[in-house]
């Protein structure tokens, strides 16, 4: 009865649930939506769920054919406790991620910034003489043949016929070579969108603010680096730092190509190799989902310790 | 300052380099001036010293160097020389020398069913054999008293040159030898229809007189058999003859213009048979064989004209030798070579100027379409639909009608389409064709043009010299032309005679360019023979900086090389003359030419330019095989007195337009899936079959289900090419197809082990009016397993007159009776029948790697396996045998390294080579696995059907003893491990190579041109036993398999299956393999698991032998569960002991413990018996038992 007589009014926020107040704001704002559902739709079926379905098949013994049976947590039991093949992944993993991520990194902001110091003309062609590797899709497989273990290999012959060695060195076969090679390799291919971001980061800095700072006393172009152009541009470098943490956890692809898989005595099998390795060649998808949650878990952590570093920036 | 230290430093470097390079000099240039001494120990292949007479012929234009004069001394002389006849049968020498090589061809063949041919019946019983392989016939044919020769060893005759008394040319003295065209009368017999030429080896005397005797190929004689649509059936033996008119006028015999797809049979009208989609049938091609002449001449084309064979005064012996099928021979004539002179043109006009000429003006026309031959020299040579012109004939939008003949299957010098024709009034004609050369760019390709018939008698034979060089000039699109020698305004002209049957011969040649062509080929030999020359001394990687002194020590290579520029410029300056551009064609040799004389005019330049040298040698090659490819298809070929003018070439704007309007429109309404599906019967069904193969192969397939798997079964198929990785995911969504052609054995068993591949071993397939059963796994005693196919009607299939009759004798096993319905709706019973049949043949080792306990999961499809490839010539010179076994091998790598050379053959490869060689086994407990038993010291069986596969076979004596042995080859005998095997073998670098001989073979037949005919592949080396001396050379195979997937209803089962079994039988195999010979080149040779479609393949008979040698050498891996793991650790263990020196049996065995435990925790996966470490199957039971 009271329901009838009461003065309608607006409902305030804290009279809803959550649930309630967001059902509202949605139907408020259903034209965004709307614009935004077709991305959504696609983002939630073909990225998001296959991240669910992982993690659930990480509890089953899946191998691509069959129904998967449930088995609890044997898979990450067998794979921190019995698998001595993953340590030695995960810790080739954070060698190429602590050398090459950083590295990357720093290399491609210096060589960045360096570049923006050019005139327009030579910037761009600069820009795409750095930039073509990572464009050029699988041009890393010069590398094979630049140092190919045939006594008519680039590197071998050369050092052949220098008398260097007298044998031909298998490069990419000899647990030595590997690593080096390649992370000599990643370095090449890692300056990618990072950099590009970070060339398109410098050019948006606004040069009055460096006028600003020369007024205010900056001394040098450290300080200048410091201050004004890094956290002008930390969005850039947010950006940069997590593709490189991908680039560096996930860096499997090209190892493959060079050494194999697996490479010489698991010399540069990382975790994304070791994932190949159960899911391509063994049929074990359980298993190697357990291997893909976990590689999930430490990207998410490190980029987190990232964020929190980058935001240190210019303090 | 800094520029002085940078120059000190660079001196001393150079001054080291310098020092060490004297230093290796030294004991080099020494070994290279040496003559290497070392023979290896003989063994039945072929030696050395053969080796070398055979490289060593010479060449025939060396051998008729002389010729001419002695020629025109007989002319001359005007005196009736007598003709040598030798009687195949009376004149014999020594009966028979058997040939190691030879196979039991003729007890096999005459066991094989005839293929309806009259002289088949009474072939066994009239057959006398002498000395166990030739045989005496004494009726063949329509000819009495004829010799049978077998495809290998050779047979001699002799015969008495007489003395003429011919004065010489200059007339001193009487010549002591004349000269003579040697024609053969010889019956190409049919016993299997098997695709490849015969090919046999003449020589004088015991020695081939030049080299090119060494290979004479003999045609045989195709016809198509084409099934009547109009009326009656077609008897395919019955002798059609060919034509139509294009004018009104006519003789009742020719068919009408309007429909220009009918052409006259002695009174019928036949045609192709069509689907019903109205799309053309392939039809089946028979051999006719007949009496034929064969005169001899070149094979490859190169010399125009007959041998002519000089031979002295005195008793003399001639022998052919079998290289490829069976022949029969009535008579040799040895006929003096002023009878046998080809006469000019203007001699051809001059003799027939006298005679009748009604034709002139009377506009007399006969038409006869390319895609209807009388004969053809080979069953690739065959019609194609072209759709490129609105107005070849016949087109229409929607069907594929055949109406064209050449472009790729009609390209290799030899082959040849015959049509037969008459005219209406006797008269000079002319020969017009319609046809399209886009392929030779700024050259032209040429037929050489033979006719039969009237006064050209029943062989096809060349009415002038000019017909060598008929000549199809480029053009991007079709053209009419008359046939002329490079005039289109002179064309030839020919008499004909009124009502007289004569057959068109165009046989594809090199033409005017022949002598060119030839000229680039020897003058590429001796290139690269100068190249290893030089080699030897400085090894493929010269030292630019040093002075090797070539026109010292080899002042006669260096010259010769020299000389090959001048040959060059010459054929540049031919090539010039004769296309009148200078096109992309001269280029080549020019760049060559060039750096040959760059590189001979200063001493320096030659170690410098090297590199460059050897891949101009490749370039060459490709050139020469570029053009000897005389590609040419065209649409009909018109006889006509007064020319064809109004013909037109192309089609006009709109015709065109039209054509590809409708074309576009009517693509959306054909089903393309049922093509060759007939009209007069429902489909049984339609299958999906996938295969991830190129498009080639895709379109091989797609044809030949059409003409014939579907028109036989009207099983509808749908053939996908898709790509290799599609089936996992289509699979696992289940939209899998029935049946999948090329799945790799390990796939196969991943596959098969997770149920997603139906095991096909006891699959019987008793539905329908097809049915198989093939039994795969059973070890039988030959070896092979057998199909059997299920007849129908017992009198008729063993009725001999049956095309497809069946020894009652091949029977076997129980009947089987079916209920059926019959026509009117009535429930019968019918029996079918067991038989025995040859047609699908595996050995048993290519069965192992998709079986896996006791079930087969599809059938053998490819196998690949290593063979040895070695270089004839560097052996040769070498002084060095083939080696059959491992220690010859050994004893030959001294001599090897002393020339820079080596051996080149994989890890991986030699190692399970030499395991399964000694007898040693990959794995515990499987088939293979004999082992000494350590209490009674015998060797025994291991094998153990539950636990086979359970642990890794690495750990016995022979497999460590082998790895070891292995590993010293790359450690201590420096082996490459990687390198390029094509390009080190054709340089000679390496002249024996262990590989997969289809693939090597393959890239060597198109990548190594230049030294085509130098190098032959073998069984492997093998290992000898030592206490019992035996040599077990067996080659570890690889396999691919069409599989049929897991799914779908037994009825389609049962479809998938009878596809199998027709995809996998000798002819289909066969088919397909000759047909991708044909469609992408020689160097698409097929590798079939069949070992009866092998023998159909276009292998040389030595060929054929070495890999029937291997074939029945094989041994093979099982896929057990977890195999990845064992290449992995194997390798590691290799490269810790080549990388950093371990002990290699130490490096594998450390590896063992872990390879075990990956197998154990793979098969706990699958539930299958584990072991533990060091336990035995025996062991394991018993705990067990005493677990429960």
């Amino acid at each position: 009865m009271s329901e009838q007589t009461a003065v309608k009014r607006p409902v305030a926020r804290k009279e809803m649930t959550k649930a309630q107040w967001t059902w509202k704001e949605m139907k408020r704002n259903k034209v965004a939506y709307a614009m935004l559902a077709p991305f959504m739709i696609l983002f939630l079926i073909f990225t998001v769920f296959p991240v669910f379905l992982s993690m659930i098949l990480s509890f089953t013994d899946f191998n691509l054919l069959e129904m998967p049976n449930w088995v609890g947590f044997d898979n990450y039991i067998h794979l921190f406790l019995d698998d001595d093949i993953f340590i030695i992944a995960v810790k080739n993993t954070l060698i190429f991620a602590s050398v090459t991520g950083p590295a990357s990194y720093l290399l491609s902001f210096l060589i960045a910034w360096f570049i923006n110091e050019l005139g327009p003309k030579i910037r761009s062609v600069v820009t795409l003489i750095f930039y073509a590797p990572s464009i050029s899709g699988s041009v890393y497989t010069i590398w094979k043949t630049l140092f190919s273990s045939d006594a008519y290999g680039w590197v071998n012959g050369t050092l052949m016929e220098l008398g260097i060695i007298t044998s031909p060195i298998l490069w990419f076969e000899n647990a030595d070579y590997v690593m080096p090679l390649c992370i000599a390799v990643a370095l090449w291919v890692s300056l990618g969108t990072a950099f590009l971001a970070f060339i398109a980061g410098l050019q948006t800095v606004d040069k009055s603010l460096y006028e600003a700072a020369a007024v205010d006393g900056i001394k040098n172009r450290w300080q200048e680096l410091w201050f004004i152009t890094l956290p002008e541009m930390k969005p850039q470098l947010m950006f940069g730092a997590v593709l490189a943490i991908t680039q560096s956890f996930g860096f499997g692809a090209v190892v493959t190509t060079l050494c194999g898989l697996p490479s010489v005595d698991y010399a540069a099998h990382t975790i994304m190799h070791h994932l190949d390795d159960y899911g391509g060649q063994r049929y074990e998808v359980g298993y190697a989902s357990t291997i893909a949650v976990i590689l999930f878990a430490i990207m998410l952590g490190s980029n987190f310790i990232v964020k929190k570093a980058i935001s240190k920036v210019g303090q | 300052m800094r520029k002085t230290k940078c120059k000190r430093v660079l001196s001393l470097l150079l001054a080291v380099l310098m020092g060490m390079g004297t230093f290796v000099a030294l004991p080099l240039s020494s070994a290279a001036a040496e003559s290497a001494s070392g023979t290896a120990s003989g063994g039945t292949g072929v030696t050395s010293e053969e080796l070398k007479k055979m490289l060593g012929a010479k060449s025939y234009s060396e051998y008729s160097k002389y010729q001419p004069s002695i020629r025109q001394a007989q002319v001359n002389a005007g005196k009736e020389m007598e003709t040598i006849v030798i009687d195949a049968t009376t004149n014999l020498f020594d009966p028979y020398v058997p040939s190691e090589t030879s196979t039991d061809a003729v007890d096999e063949l005459i066991r094989k069913k005839m293929c309806g041919f009259d002289f088949t019946s009474a072939y066994p019983s009239n057959a006398v054999p002498l000395d166990g392989r030739a045989y005496k016939i004494s009726e063949l044919g329509g000819v009495s008293d004829v010799l049978f020769t077998p495809d290998a060893g050779a047979i001699s005759w002799e015969f008495e040159v007489p003395d003429e008394g011919i004065l010489s040319a200059d007339g001193r003295n009487y010549l002591g030898g004349y000269l003579y065209v040697i024609e053969i009368d010889y019956y190409a017999i049919n016993l299997a229809d098997n695709v490849s030429t015969v090919e046999r080896a003449l020589s004088i005397d015991g020695e081939a007189p030049f080299s090119e005797a060494r290979s004479l190929s003999f045609s045989k004689n195709w016809v198509y058999g084409y099934r009547d649509k109009i009326e009656g059936t077609v008897n395919e033996y019955t002798d059609p003859v060919y034509g139509y008119r294009l004018s009104q006028s006519g003789a009742e015999f020719f068919a009408d213009k309007g429909d220009a797809r009918y052409f006259y049979g002695k009174d019928t009208f036949y045609r192709y048979e069509q689907d019903k989609g109205g799309n053309d049938l392939r039809y089946t091609a028979y051999q006719r064989p007949k009496w034929q002449t064969y005169t001899c001449t070149d094979a490859d084309g190169f010399y125009q004209g007959y041998f002519s064979f000089y031979l002295k005064t005195g008793k003399h012996t001639i022998s052919l030798e079998g290289l490829r099928e069976n022949l029969a021979i009535k008579a040799i004539r040895l006929i003096p070579v002023q009878y046998r002179q080809i006469s000019t043109y203007d001699e051809y006009v001059a003799k027939h100027a006298g005679l009748v000429d009604e034709a002139n003006g009377a506009g007399c026309v006969t038409v006869m379409q390319a895609e209807y031959p009388t004969f053809v020299s080979d069953t690739s040579v065959y019609p194609a639909n072209d759709r490129s012109s609105a107005i070849t004939q016949p087109s229409t939008p929607a069907s594929q009608l055949f109406n064209t003949m050449g472009a790729s299957s009609y390209n290799t010098v030899g082959q040849w389409a015959g049509y037969s024709f008459r005219v209406e009034k006797s008269g000079w004609y002319e020969i017009d064709m319609r046809y399209k050369q886009d392929i030779l760019d700024g050259l032209f390709v040429s037929r050489t043009l033979k006719l039969s018939g009237g006064e050209y008698g029943d062989t096809p034979t060349v009415p002038f010299k000019e017909a060598y060089e008929t000549r199809f000039d480029y053009s991007k699109s079709w053209q009419i032309q008359p046939l002329n020698n490079g005039d289109p305004e002179h064309p030839f002209k020919f008499y004909f005679e009124a009502g007289t049957t004569y057959t068109l011969y165009l046989e594809v040649g090199l033409g005017t360019l022949s002598s060119s062509i030839q000229q680039v080929e020897n003058a590429l030999q001796v290139i690269n023979d100068s190249y290893l020359e030089i080699t030897k001394l400085t090894g493929a990687n010269p030292d630019k900086y040093r002075d090797y002194g070539f026109m010292k020590i080899m002042p006669k290579t260096i010259r010769n090389l020299a000389k090959q520029a001048d040959e060059l410029d010459a054929v540049i300056e031919q090539f010039k003359a004769l296309s009148g551009t200078t096109g992309s064609q001269i280029a080549t040799l020019e760049q060559v030419s060039v750096l040959i004389k760059r590189m001979v005019k200063k001493e320096s330049n030659i170690a410098e330019n090297l590199s460059n040298l050897k891949s101009y040698i490749g370039t060459l090659g490709t050139w020469l095989n570029t053009c000897k490819q005389q590609s040419l298809l065209f649409d009909y070929v018109i006889v006509s007195s007064d020319g064809v003018a109004e013909e037109r070439a192309n089609a006009n704007f709109f015709e065109s337009a039209w054509f590809e309007i409708r074309s576009f429109f009517v693509s959306f309404f054909v089903d393309y899936n049922s093509m060759g599906v007939k009209e007069d019967a429902e489909t049984s069904g339609s299958i999906d079959v996938w295969l991830a193969y190129g498009r080639d192969q895709s379109l091989i397939w797609r044809d030949l289900i059409d003409t014939g798997f579907t028109p036989e079964t009207n099983i509808a198929v749908k053939l996908k090419l898709v790509a290799a990785g599609t089936l996992l995911p289509s699979v696992l969504a289940g939209q899998g197809p029935e049946v999948y052609i090329g799945l790799s054995s390990a796939d196969t068993i991943n596959y098969a082990i997770r149920g997603a591949i139906e095991p096909v071993n006891e699959r019987n397939g008793y539905t329908g009016t097809y049915g198989y059963d093939l039994k795969l796994t059973e070890r039988g005693e030959n070896d092979y397993t057998r199909m059997y196919y299920i007849g129908e009607d017992i009198a008729a299939i063993t009725d001999t007159q049956n095309p497809d009759y069946i020894d009652p004798s091949n029977l076997t096993g129980a009947s089987k009776t079916y209920e059926t319905k019959d026509a009117n709706g009535n429930t019968v019973t019918k029996t079918k029948y067991r038989v025995k049949d040859d047609s699908i043949v595996f050995n048993y080792a290519n069965t192992v790697p998709i079986s896996l306990y006791g079930q087969t999961f599809g059938v053998p499809e490819t196998t690949n396996f290593p063979m040895m490839f070695y270089r004839m010539d560097v052996l040769a010179n070498l002084g060095v045998d083939a080696p059959e076994t491992w220690d010859d091998l050994m004893e030959c790598i001294p001599d090897f390294q002393a020339n820079n050379q080596q051996v080149g053959v994989t890890y991986a490869s030699a190692l399970t080579t030499l395991i399964y060689q000694k007898g040693g086994t990959q794995w515990l407990y499987d088939e293979n696995d004999y082992r000494i038993d350590p209490e009674t010291g015998e060797r025994r069986s291991y094998y153990d059907e539950e636990y086979a596969g359970a642990q890794i076979g690495y750990g016995t004596d022979i497999a460590l003893d082998a790895f070891q042995w292995v590993c010293r080859l790359y450690t201590d005998y420096s082996f490459p491990v990687t390198f390029d095997a094509a390009n080190r073998f054709r340089t000679g670098e390496m002249p024996i190579i262990i590989t997969d001989y289809c693939s090597m073979y393959n890239t060597l037949t198109v990548f190594a041109t230049e030294i085509r005919g130098l190098w032959s592949f073998t069984k492997l080396p093998g290992w000898k036993n030592e206490t019992t001396g035996e040599i077990n050379s067996c080659s570890v195979a690889t396999v691919t398999a069409t599989v049929m997937l897991y799914g779908g209803t037994e009825a389609q089962k049962d479809l998938g299956w009878i596809f199998m079994m027709w995809q996998a039988a000798a002819d289909a195999q066969a088919n397909y393999g000759n047909r991708m010979v044909a469609l992408v080149g020689p160097a698409a040779k097929y590798a079939t698991a069949n070992t009866q479609a092998l023998e159909n393949l276009s292998w040389t008979s030595s060929e054929i032998a070495s890999l029937k040698q291997q074939f029945k050498n094989l041994a093979s891996i099982p896929n057990y569960p977890g195999s990845y793991i064992i290449t992995r650790y194997v390798q590691f263990a290799f490269l810790a002991a080549y990388n950093d020196g371990e002990d290699p049996a130490e490096a594998l065995r450390s590896y063992l413990t872990t390879i075990d435990k990956e197998l154990t925790r793979k098969r706990e996966e699958f539930e299958l018996s584990t072991l533990k470490p060091g336990q035995t199957p025996e062991q394991a039971r018993a705990e067990k038992a005493a677990g429960e």
